[in-house]
């Protein structure tokens, strides 16, 4: 386990807001930032993070597939991913959970909650 | 159709007309042939009355010849006075029969025997001599002689012609009567038949549209129908046209079904797609605005920032309870409906409002009794429900008023949870407009925050849920929202985070035999039957070491501190829902590699899938089957042996 965060979403806004969050009350966490589903599957095997925040919408796939080939391979298995999306809708909500994603956190978020999913994961 | 019947009636007809007219030609023959005999009948007549009126004049005279007594000539004289009436009636009867020659003939032997009648009758009265008169006597006798066998020569033809009619006529009579006979019969064959003939071709036809019938109610092709034009050919084609209408109108409604199904998708697609296009420049609008408020801020700043952060969430709010309003106006809302047991639901919502009411000094008082409530919902609407509920109820209370929570079963079929404030009450003419979207009955005017959407969302969730959501008001006093639910049985509760081991005795199901050596397994289960119906079972296996806890809280903490084999799990855990506690499980590394195996009654596909994509080892069903039980023991403790010796799992918090 090393202390860095995996953040795949495509939008600059939101990668800016949690890079800021962290590096004004985490600043011992490395992020890793991600704006497609493969760059992120790449950058989850390269760097092994402790956790990985996975947007749902992806310009080229969805979060349920980058979830299930993150499963599929032994090497991001085990890595917890929490889904934050804008869309909560709760059938979705069941498939991520389905598909394997330890939880799930709605856009926009409250970065205290946020911090406390971080925290969670993060030793 | 019409022809056949046309054949039908017409063929006995036919034979029956055919028959009278030969009949009727027949008797019209005979009828002629009575007329030809009856002719030469009268002429036979004629002719014998003119030869007696002849003779009767002859005898007279003669017998005045030889007694020379006048009185002998009262034949002669009465013959005289209608001898010309006989004549002629001979004559008419001759030129009738068309035998004028020999009538002519013995009219004049007539007229010269009648002449020497004459003549003898006057030498008797001059007192002619004897032999004078015995020679006009024979030579009378002469006349006679021939006009007797004139008239009989002038009867011969008529007689044969009689007696030939009379034959002719007797055959004919035979005839006609053998023809009516004939044709009597054949007229009854011929109907017979034709009514066969007729009622087994329409029979057929009309099982065929029949049939037909059946096909175009069923929607099947239709079986070919050969071309007619009477009636039955135009039901048959009728049905053919039917056919094709309905097959028009079900191309018509699948067009507009499909049409329909594509607006659905489109709309949903839409709302799907605005709910992620409203919330992405929220996320930036609320993410940027909560870094701002970490900053250090003047108090002017500070206050601009919190409007920005209360203003962007009641935008967020608003957005997500319209996105359900809509979803659930297009039947695209899916709920989770399961048992849920009501007070823990109620307490979170308590939790959840305790700030708001504490700012008021609002004291929130909760239900006593009935612990094991539950309903028929979705876990999460309900919460929605009542924490709507419960804002409203502080949010519209009077400051340092209450707000009184109970929850209740009506008989066995319902359950209702009612809130009731302390507020100043909504008018009875309002009690129905507050479900409106949008309707906050001036509120607006007010500080009070709102969107105008919770009520109506809270009833259309209540509804969906095949519940109800209504509100009673005593103006000035307070008013009463009360949610009507389908109850479930009872839920057994216990207090979430209290490991209960099985109390079965022996000293291999103790818990501190968890530590040691063997299959350990963790049962989280809250039904003491199944746990019951477990512990017996392994203790054919003493190598295993159960462990039985009845909470989700509690299974996650044994699992974490035990680290066992294998677990058990219920889904319908108090609390905590079993897929909460697996998601939990392989959330957390250090229990994430633990097999776990479900024990539930909610059998149905879609669930094992998503159990089954949730890395789950197993699913059984309940009532459990103890032979698969024990398989999926025996399979766990085959798969322990074969890891023996290699590094125990890392034990969490490392």
């Amino acid at each position: 386990m090393n202390d860095s965060v995996l953040y795949i979403d495509d939008g600059p806004d939101n990668i800016l807001v949690v890079q800021r969050l962290l590096r004004r009350t985490r600043p011992d966490i490395q992020l890793h930032t991600a704006s497609t589903g493969r760059d992120g599957i790449q950058a989850a095997a390269d760097v092994q993070p402790a956790l990985i925040l996975l947007d749902n919408r992806l310009p080229d796939t969805s979060g349920e597939q980058v979830l299930r080939q993150l499963a599929a391979n032994p090497a991001t298995a085990v890595i917890p991913v929490v889904i934050l999306s804008g869309d909560s809708g709760k059938v979705t909500v069941k498939e991520l959970l389905a598909a394997g994603a330890a939880d799930f956190l709605a856009k926009p978020f409250d970065i205290h909650q946020l911090l406390a999913i971080i925290d969670r994961y993060l030793p | 159709v019409r022809a056949k019947g046309l054949i039908v009636i017409a063929a006995p007809l036919i034979a029956l007309i055919g028959v009278t007219s030969a009949s009727l030609a027949l008797q019209y023959s005979e009828r002629q042939e009575r007329s030809v005999a009856r002719t030469a009948s009268a002429l036979t007549t004629a002719a014998q009355q003119v030869l007696l009126d002849a003779l009767n004049a002859e005898t007279g005279v003669r017998g005045y010849a030889v007694t020379s007594e006048p009185p002998f000539l009262q034949p002669y004289d009465a013959v005289l006075a209608r001898v010309a009436g006989d004549q002629a009636t001979l004559r008419a009867a001759a030129d009738a029969e068309g035998d004028v020659g020999a009538e002519r003939a013995a009219a004049a032997t007539m007229t010269r025997v009648m002449g020497q009648l004459a003549r003898l009758r006057s030498m008797v009265g001059a007192g002619a001599p004897r032999p004078a008169l015995t020679a006009e006597l024979v030579s009378g006798k002469a006349g006679m002689d021939t006009f007797r066998r004139q008239i009989a020569d002038l009867t011969k033809g008529p007689g044969a012609v009689t007696a030939a009619g009379r034959n002719v006529i007797t055959r004919m009579e035979s005839l006609i009567d053998a023809v009516s006979i004939a044709g009597l019969v054949l007229g009854l064959l011929a109907g017979v038949m034709g009514v066969a003939l007729f009622a087994s071709g329409v029979s057929r036809r009309v099982t065929v549209a029949a049939v037909n019938a059946d096909r175009l109610g069923e929607g099947q092709p239709l079986e070919p129908v050969p071309g007619a034009r009477d009636e039955l050919g135009r039901l048959a084609g009728s049905l053919v046209r039917a056919e094709k209408v309905l097959a028009a109108r079900t191309a018509e409604l699948i067009g507009a079904r499909d049409e329909a199904v594509r607006a659905s998708h489109a709309k949903n697609a839409f709302l799907s797609s605005t709910s992620h296009e409203l919330r992405t420049p929220l996320n930036a609008v609320l993410g940027f605005t909560q870094l701002l408020e970490m900053s250090d801020l003047s108090g002017e700043d500070r206050d601009a920032v919190e409007r920005i952060l209360a203003a962007g969430r009641h935008l967020l709010t608003l957005i997500n309870e319209i996105i359900d309003i809509a979803r659930i106006e297009s039947g695209e809302f899916s709920l989770s409906v399961e048992p849920v047991a009501v007070q823990p639901v109620i307490g979170e919502s308590c939790l959840l409002m305790g700030p708001l009411a504490a700012d008021r000094s609002i004291s929130i008082s909760q239900p006593g009794p009935w612990p094991g409530l539950a309903v028929r919902a979705d876990r999460q609407r309900l919460h929605q429900i009542l924490v709507n509920l419960l804002s409203n109820a502080v949010k519209y209370n009077r400051a340092g008023g209450t707000v009184t929570i109970t929850c209740q079963a009506i008989g066995s079929g319902l359950a209702s949870v009612t809130v009731a404030d302390t507020g100043p009450g909504i008018p009875p003419a309002d009690l129905e407009r507050i479900f409106d979207p949008f309707e906050r009955l001036g509120a607006e005017q007010t500080a009070i925050e709102g969107t105008g959407i919770g009520l109506p969302l809270a009833r259309a969730f209540a509804e969906a849920m095949e519940g109800q959501l209504t509100a009673t008001s005593d103006p000035g006093v307070g008013a009463t929202f009360t949610l009507t639910l389908p109850r479930a049985p009872d839920m057994a509760q216990v207090p979430e985070g209290d490991a209960n081991i099985a109390g079965v005795p022996g000293p291999r199901t103790a818990p501190d035999d968890l530590a040691g050596t063997g299959i350990r397994i963790l049962y989280i289960e809250d039904n003491p039957a199944n746990i019951e119906v477990v512990t017996r079972f392994l203790r054919t296996r003493p190598a295993m070491r159960l462990q039985s806890v009845t909470s989700g809280q509690a299974g996650l903490e044994a699992a974490t501190r035990d680290i066992p084999d294998l677990i058990l799990l219920d889904l319908h855990l108090p609390g905590m829902h079993g897929n909460e506690v697996l998601k939990r499980l392989r959330a957390e590394p250090a229990t994430a590699g633990i097999p776990v195996a479900v024990l539930s009654a909610e059998a149905s596909p879609a669930v094992i899938r998503h159990l089954r994509a949730s890395g789950v080892t197993a699913y059984l069903t309940k009532p459990l089957d103890l032979a698969e039980l024990g398989q999926l023991l025996d399979s766990a403790a085959a798969e322990q042996d074969r890891q023996a010796g290699s590094p125990s799992r890392t034990p969490p918090g490392s």
